[in-house]
């Protein structure tokens, strides 16, 4: 990857982070960071005079992105405002407006039904990466330890579960979208002794076992 | 340069062959130049009601179209694009190109057929399933057609 800067917003320089799409060799929709750590979305929207729409986003918002939770387009929507750039023969000469979204182009947007694929595995490492940064490792180990006697059998049947049917863990912070059958939720949390680690139960316990490993 | 490689630059387009002898352009290490036929797919830009048969217009490298970067490179492009450039890509997995089929611009189709080595060589990247494949001046191209419906699955 190149070092050099892709683009100069409001005296903050954009690095390239990580390319979603590329179209014959021309990255058109990407992801850049600036020295703040802010996640921008760049795409590509007319190659012939290299015009980009680029909007700041989060790292929560990426991970969505990443994961299928929200689409490629409204990504792109979800700011009041983005950065319309028109390249120039080098990144100083480049052309940037802020402009309100409500006025955004919607033909140059990708299309209603935007959902990200993750199609390589290095694309998968990298939602891997986002995912750790969104919800940083737990030592679960000494929590397990430090637990009730409740959350100890809840967690060794899980484990029995997991192992015994080959079981990917899917860490969710959104257990509504799993349905009832499969899902193992630990419920007591009113145990006192859980409530130091109840922030686990809408992450950790929480796991699509219908989801096999691959 | 050896006779082999004399023979094997004749036959790209004018310009490349220049390039090519004059050593302005080098292929990669890992380039194939006989190979087995390799199943890919492609983005064309074609309209929606534009039904006309693959051509060579169609596999047009960067080079050939005379697209340049305003800069050094296309914003996010890394050093590595040299010899990609004068190459088309393509894709040996279509859900590869399941994304880029969301993206409205430019107006494009899937087409799908063998790469093959009377065709140029090509360069394969197992890691994303890309192909660069540099195409001969009189390169046929007839097996290839657009896939009108498709299921990335």
């Amino acid at each position: 990857m190149s070092d050099e800067p892709c683009f100069i917003l409001d005296s903050e320089y954009l690095q390239l982070e990580k390319i979603l799409i590329q179209y014959n060799g021309i990255p058109i929709y990407y992801i850049c960071t600036d020295r703040n750590h802010n996640y921008y979305i760049v795409l590509c929207v007319d190659i012939d005079n290299e015009k980009y729409y680029i909007v700041k986003s989060s790292v929560n918002r990426i991970l969505d992105l990443l994961t299928g939770k929200i689409t490629m387009r409204n990504i792109l929507l979800a700011q009041r405002t983005y950065w319309e750039v028109l390249v120039g023969d080098s990144i100083e000469n480049d052309v940037s407006q802020l402009k309100v979204t409500s006025k955004i182009d919607h033909s140059l947007l990708p299309i209603e039904d935007s959902n990200f694929i993750l199609v390589t595995e290095e694309l998968k490492k990298y939602c891997d990466i986002i995912r750790d940064i969104v919800f940083p490792e737990t030592d679960y180990s000494s929590l397990i330890n430090n637990s009730d006697s409740h959350f100890k059998s809840y967690y060794t049947f899980c484990v029995e579960e997991i192992n015994s049917r080959n079981i990917e863990l899917i860490p969710s912070d959104d257990i509504n979208n799993i349905s009832y059958k499969t899902r193992f939720q630990y419920t007591h949390s009113s145990s006192s002794s859980f409530s130091s680690i109840d922030s686990l139960e809408s992450t950790t316990y929480c796991h699509d076992l219908n989801k096999t490993a691959a | 340069m050896t006779k082999n490689k004399e023979i094997l630059h004749m036959k790209f387009p004018l310009l490349f062959q220049t390039k090519l002898n004059s050593g302005d352009i080098t292929f990669p290490n890992d380039t194939q130049y006989h190979y087995t036929n390799i199943t890919a797919y492609r983005c064309i830009e074609r309209i929606a009601s534009d039904t006309s048969p693959v051509t060579r217009n169609d596999f047009k490298s960067y080079f050939e179209l005379n697209k340049h970067p305003k800069g050094k490179r296309f914003r996010g492009q890394s050093n590595e694009f040299y010899a990609d450039y004068y190459g088309v890509s393509l894709f040996t997995e279509k859900t590869q190109l399941a994304n880029v089929m969301k993206l409205p611009k430019p107006n494009k189709k899937l087409c799908v057929g063998d790469v093959h080595s009377d065709g140029g060589p090509q360069l394969t990247n197992v890691n994303n399933a890309h192909i660069c494949w540099w195409l001969f001046e009189d390169a046929i191209l007839n097996g290839f057609s657009i896939e009108e419906e498709h299921n990335y699955v």
